[in-house]
């Protein structure tokens, strides 16, 4: 009976020792993701040469590059605006002359965990472009999250 | 949630039935013809354990309990346990996590020890029982934060939410008659939640009579202090 209050103390410390883990060992990187591919033959193409930087919403072009004349890419990941329902992308590939991706889609709140927090996903509604080297888009995932997949193919 | 209670009550009830029948069927009478059931009294506890506990998780949360256990034929203890629980606590991830709430839980316990003498001077029990566990709460997340530093944009959110919370525990306990009528004890449990929130919904951070609402199992610990009523032994 004496060694009661010890295996008391004993078990409340066995049993508060149980801590939860803070750390996030989740991805939060939600990024739309474009493949290029050839129009005839719907093969991957590589473009020798990738400018792309987004607009804002007053159309002026925000100061950092997402791509810098960066050298034989094939896919490229975009961040969409999280404060709009709208986000425009200018694509210059090989010095010709510059298309433009216009992307509607909705954006949904998206709990992970409480080490890790939450994030906006988006649902794509609308993908359009200009024509000067981009024949079509093509949807192949509407839902944008974590996930690593292909969401647009750009046939050039 | 309709049918989440009609599924509960009827375990219940199945619960009462059986306890019921298996006690009947341990005891027979002087005249062998008749079965009864033998009833032990009631004990109160109260879980002591929060003096500790509350202060080794710095306040980040707390639960206070009590509880009610009948026994019938020493051998079969239905139990309803009554508590209040809650949380504040600055997350990892920077959301701050606030709720509270009362709790219930009901279930049968089993004596595995036999005493030698039909009367003891002493009554201690080992217990070996299940319960289910319900609580209904309003929470809190403030300063949700949603940063880009691309489009250098700084989303910050306040929600509140409802939760509904059913779960299964599998108990074991020790209780000691110090005095006459008069016990401690403790309560070692391991609980799991019966219904998960689809991906991506938010969920509690800490469920009250639960404790920290993860992905697996949570256990638990009380040391009870106990007084039995309307003793018959």
């Amino acid at each position: 009976m004496r060694r009661l209050p010890i295996i008391f103390m004993l078990s409340i410390a066995l049993f508060s020792a149980c801590k939860q883990d803070e750390t996030c060992r989740e991805s939060k990187e939600v990024f739309l993701r474009v493949g290029f591919f050839e129009s005839v033959s719907n093969k991957a193409v590589i473009i020798d040469s990738l400018t792309v930087f987004a607009l804002d919403q007053d159309g002026s072009a925000m100061d950092s590059l997402l791509y810098d004349n960066q050298k034989d890419v094939s896919n490229i990941k975009l961040p969409l605006n999280k404060e709009e329902q709208a986000s425009l992308f200018v694509m210059q590939l090989n010095d010709l002359p510059q298309d433009t991706l216009f992307i509607l889609y909705q954006n949904i709140d998206y709990f992970i965990s409480y080490p890790c927090g939450m994030i906006i996903t988006h649902t794509l509604d609308t993908v359009r472009s200009t024509h000067h080297l981009i024949k079509d888009i093509n949807m192949i995932h509407k839902n944008i999250n974590t996930t690593d997949v292909q969401h647009l193919q750009v046939l050039l | 949630m309709y049918n989440i209670y009609k599924y509960c009550f009827s375990l219940l009830i199945a619960c009462c039935v059986v306890t019921v029948l298996s006690a009947q069927r341990n005891e027979v009478t002087n005249d062998s013809t008749k079965r009864k059931v033998v009833f032990n009294g009631i004990r109160l506890d109260l879980d002591v354990s929060p003096a500790i506990t509350t202060f080794l998780k710095k306040g980040e949360s707390y639960s206070f309990e009590t509880g009610i256990q009948a026994g019938f034929n020493k051998r079969l203890y239905p139990v309803i346990e009554l508590g209040y629980g809650g949380a504040k606590k600055l997350t990892g991830s920077g959301i701050t996590y606030k709720g509270d709430a009362l709790f219930y839980r009901a279930g049968m316990d089993f004596n595995l020890l036999k005493s030698k003498s039909e009367n003891p001077i002493y009554d201690n029990l080992f217990l070996f029982g299940v319960r289910l566990g319900y609580t209904y709460f309003d929470y809190e997340l403030q300063n949700i934060s949603f940063v880009d530093d691309f489009w250098n944009t700084n989303i910050t959110k306040n929600l509140g939410r409802t939760s509904s919370n059913f779960w299964f525990e599998v108990a074991g306990s020790v209780r000691v008659e110090l005095f006459k009528n008069l016990y401690i004890g403790w309560t070692v449990r391991i609980k799991n939640m019966l219904f998960q929130p689809d991906p991506g919904a938010l969920k509690p951070w800490h469920v009250p009579g639960y404790g920290i609402n993860g992905d697996g199992s949570v256990w638990g610990f009380n040391y009870t202090i106990g007084y039995k009523l309307l003793n018959n032994k």
